[in-house]
């Protein structure tokens, strides 16, 4: 850090308002930190963020992803058009210590099904390896959870209700006595 | 196959690595009583063709105080049909000081006991799994310690409003909604690697920051420029506290650059685990000089 440049070298947003996905995703932490899942990965720009958390106490699942991707944009012109819309992606996984060979034979069908499936109403179940991926999809208004004083518990509730979808749609992929954590 | 033995016969048996013998028929007894040989154990002696399991041959008897015939000298079949790793192991071929299995080309046993060959190479992916976890936690510390960090600011009243973050070096903001005030904390993680931290530790440059609005923040931002114009210093030490401004939203922060070992805000038992107690200690009392230092020298927020 050079004096003096601290700022210059890093993105920082100017208003609150462009800031609501962030607020977003920190209440999201601290959620999911609560429930005693730490942190393991960030992935964020400006307008997308992605955050891994180790799902440790979770009996079927081994980590959860929760994606926030701000598509209409945070600026002003777009905000005043567009609302503050953000598209919410919880994907869940299941890790076993092996591929199980009678799952990968059900999981290509999935993947033969997922091909030709337009509709996010339902789980989407996916497979790499020995990890099995359930992903909902949601498109989300920021200012109905950021701006509210209920809205982090509305926030919380939707993050439990997507995550035990999904850990119930995968829960027979998960093979007992083979977690790898 | 024959049934004859004596009291001079010896057996080789099938061990994990190989095989391990030869032992007498007192030994064998002495295993067999100890239940380290089984029915199930692989076991070769002269007069046998091959490796045979202990129930399929007339021997187990004598095992057990049966009768003796004859003997003949010691020569097994060639080492890659032995099926190492059987469930028996004598005590002598475990502790080294019998048996040369050691001194023996490794059997690769394809042919072998197929629920046998399941279980060793589980075993290995298993063992490899726990290396990869000792990995894997190295390099997810510094992510645990930055989520604990956010969880506790906004504990505290304060929204996340930045994030920034490439996986080593995480940059984040924090706004109190009610009175504007902003802190600042980044974390570059020095010792990703395992090797690196087990001979440093966890070590981190941390900044925090703490920023106000203040009056007049042209004529205060240009007196601040005025004392840093030498340009000598390009780094300050650690504990030293400089100031700055996000020239974007008219803000002054002060700053303090701190060298922290990650693994002192996680559990010993479980790194997964922040020690918030800890970390709200530390991070509090540096908020709090720095806000002193802040306010004593710009006067209150605007």
């Amino acid at each position: 850090m050079g004096m003096l440049d601290f700022f210059a070298n890093r993105a920082s947003k100017a208003e609150l308002r462009e800031s609501k996905d962030e607020i977003m995703v920190g209440e999201i932490i601290r959620a999911m930190s609560r429930k005693g899942w730490p942190t393991v990965h960030f992935f964020s720009n400006d307008d997308f963020q992605r955050v891994k958390f180790k799902a440790t106490t979770d009996p079927v699942l081994s980590a959860v992803y929760v994606t926030l991707n701000r598509v209409t944009g945070s600026g002003a012109l777009g905000s005043a058009l567009l609302g503050s819309k953000a598209t919410l992606f919880v994907t869940c996984e299941v890790r076993n210590y092996l591929a199980d060979p009678d799952d990968l034979v059900a999981m290509y069908k999935t993947d033969l099904a997922n091909l030709f499936k337009l509709s996010w109403k339902d789980v989407r179940v996916n497979h790499e390896y020995n990890a099995i991926h359930g992903t909902t999809k949601r498109v989300i208004e920021l200012g109905s959870f950021v701006d509210k004083p209920d809205g982090v518990s509305r926030l919380v509730q939707l993050l439990d209700q997507e995550v035990g979808r999904i850990r119930e749609k995968l829960r027979d992929y998960k093979k007992d006595g083979m977690d790898i954590g | 196959m024959t049934s004859q033995i004596s009291e001079n016969t010896t057996w080789l048996v099938a061990v994990q690595n190989g095989q391990a013998g030869p032992y007498n028929l007192a030994q064998m007894r002495e295993h067999w009583a100890k239940g380290q040989l089984t029915a199930e154990s692989y076991i070769w002696r002269d007069g046998f063709d091959n490796w045979v399991q202990v129930s399929q041959t007339p021997d187990a008897e004598a095992f057990s105080g049966g009768g003796l015939a004859q003997q003949a000298s010691v020569q097994p079949p060639a080492q890659q049909d032995a099926p190492s790793g059987q469930t028996a192991q004598p005590a002598a071929a475990t502790d080294g000081s019998s048996g040369d299995a050691g001194q023996q080309p490794a059997s690769f046993g394809l042919h072998q006991d197929d629920d046998y060959l399941d279980g060793v190479f589980v075993d290995l992916v298993k063992s490899s799994w726990q290396r990869h976890r000792r990995r894997q936690l190295s390099t997810e510390v510094d992510e645990v310690l930055v989520g604990g960090v956010i969880t506790g600011v906004l504990d505290n009243g304060y929204s996340m409003i930045d994030l920034t973050s490439d996986g080593q070096n995480h940059y984040v903001r924090f706004e109190d909604i009610d009175t504007g005030n902003r802190v600042i904390f980044e974390l570059q993680h020095l010792a990703e690697s395992l090797l690196t931290s087990k001979v440093l530790g966890h070590e981190a440059n941390v900044t925090i920051g703490y920023g106000q609005r203040v009056r007049d923040f042209q004529k205060t931002w240009k007196a601040v420029r005025q004392e840093m114009k030498g340009g000598y210093i390009q780094r300050a030490d650690p504990g030293i506290i400089t100031i700055d401004a996000d020239m974007a939203s008219q803000y002054i922060y002060v700053m303090v650059g701190l060298i922290w070992d990650i693994e002192d805000y996680l559990d010993a038992e479980d790194s997964y685990k922040v020690l918030y107690p800890k970390l709200g200690k530390d991070i509090g009392a540096t908020l709090h000089s720095l806000r002193k230092y802040l306010e004593g020298r710009f006067g209150a927020a605007a």
